[in-house]
């Protein structure tokens, strides 16, 4: 025998190589795009209670509903966190100086009127069933944030945030998160919503993170909905939440995906 | 500076065979499930990080969370499902990947390990990572990594017929083919 274990390992690696070079690659900038903006939101939520909008990589989100804020490409898209209980003037966020004039946003309205897409937003989160379907949250459930996000290639998504004194502790973060793909079947950040129609369908993951969060969502479809809840913690900390209490939101807030639905961008 | 959409769409136009090609190492040759690693992969990296000196560097990133995801069975359910029912297939039925001859032996060979071996010879080998990196890499102490190297590349020596290897030997320093132009 002369020839190297390692030697033929690589061979076959180059000959399957060869044999995929054809292979189209996936549609995941959409994914990632989306799943960023939520990420960023989360994370910065706790620090910026009242306080200016961050950027998020290529897009910007900012709190308060101010203005529609344009990605650094130029593509026009919205990217909002709010919170209802203390809304931030858009002259404080930083973010604004970006404003799209070409692609206005019903995030423009402010929270003075009471009809307004971002009054009838907090409400929304105030009211997600959360606390209903989990009698654990009630009265530990801080005043939701929101978040709504739209961009041309990507679905509509619009969500909320239960704040710091969520039940898996004080640093962690649950996302409620609605979006609605224009076709069923959509492979939604393997969210496997595969049979969206008319039928419930729910798993979770948890993933072991290196980085400085770690995350567990629970997926529930529904009728062309897609709701995700997403427990989010510093990485040095143990998950929380069992499967029901995930699974238990997740479900119940597909009830009032049809309410979520006019909330989109 | 460019952004994380530029080397997203560099590392997927120049580099998504040989993802794919590396995951299915892992997958016991099952292109569908090696594709669904990659896709949780690429998305685990680019939520969480938007620099990156280059495609290159983005891609080892990548090629560390498709073994990350692979050992963290953080595949759905629905995968799980495809992998029970193609668990029923014996994987030399004939197909269109058996005319990739050598590949296919050893992706057999490969199958025939446990996903922490397989895992261990993926990073050793394909990824030049020294025993303590492998280790480092899946949480695991060095003397566990070394005895899964160790036995898995004396399992796979046997079934190809190959030298035995010394996996204590350091990582050869390998010269990259330049990279496709786009």
């Amino acid at each position: 025998m002369n020839t190297t274990l390692e030697a033929v390992l690589h061979d076959a690696l180059a000959k399957s190589e060869r044999t995929h070079a054809g292979l189209a690659a996936p549609s995941v900038r959409s994914t990632i795009a989306r799943k960023r903006v939520v990420r960023r939101a989360a994370v910065s939520s706790a620090a910026t209670v009242g306080a200016v909008g961050i950027g998020a990589g290529a897009y910007a989100v900012s709190t308060g509903f101010a203005p529609t804020v344009a990605p650094a490409d130029g593509a026009p898209a919205s990217a909002t966190v709010s919170r209802s209980a203390s809304p931030v003037a858009a002259s404080n966020d930083e973010s604004t100086s970006a404003h799209d004039d070409s692609n206005p946003s019903p995030s423009q309205n402010t929270d003075t009127d009471p009809n307004s897409l971002a009054s009838r937003r907090a409400d929304f989160c105030e009211n997600l069933p959360l606390m209903v379907a989990w009698p654990e949250a009630q009265g530990m459930v801080d005043p939701a944030w929101g978040i709504s996000y739209s961009q041309p290639d990507m679905e509509p998504m619009f969500g909320c945030f239960v704040d710091h004194n969520s039940p898996t502790g004080d640093q962690s973060r649950l996302t409620i998160v609605f979006t609605f793909p224009d076709s069923t079947g959509t492979d939604l950040a393997n969210d496997k919503c595969v049979d969206d129609v008319g039928t419930m369908t729910f798993e979770t993951h948890a993933t072991a993170e290196t980085s400085s969060a770690r995350t567990r969502t629970g997926i529930a479809c529904f009728d062309g909905a897609v709701v995700t809840v997403e427990e989010m913690l510093p990485s040095d900390t143990d998950f929380a939440l069992t499967d029901a209490q995930l699974k238990v939101p997740a479900e119940a807030s597909v009830a009032m995906a049809e309410q979520a639905r006019p909330l989109t961008p | 500076m460019t952004r994380w959409d530029d080397h997203l769409a560099a590392l997927l136009d120049e580099r998504y065979p040989a993802l794919v090609s590396y995951a299915r190492m892992l997958t016991q040759g099952d292109l569908a499930a090696a594709e669904d690693l990659v896709h949780e992969a690429l998305i685990k990296v680019f939520v969480r990080r938007s620099r990156f000196a280059s495609p290159g560097h983005a891609e080892g990133y990548v090629r560390r969370a498709i073994v990350s995801v692979f050992i963290d069975g953080t595949r759905s359910s629905t995968r799980r499902r495809r992998a029970y029912s193609r668990s029923v297939t014996p994987l030399s039925t004939p197909g269109p990947e058996a005319s990739v001859g050598l590949a296919t032996d050893v992706e057999k060979a490969l199958a025939e390990l446990p996903p922490r071996e397989r895992a261990c010879i993926v990073l050793r080998y394909f990824d030049d990572l020294t025993v303590p990196q492998v280790a480092r890499h899946l949480g695991i102490a060095d003397g566990t990594a070394k005895r899964y190297l160790s036995d898995a590349s004396a399992r796979l020596a046997v079934t190809l017929g190959t030298d035995m290897p010394d996996i204590d030997a350091p990582p050869p320093v390998r010269v990259e083919a330049p990279r496709r132009s786009k």
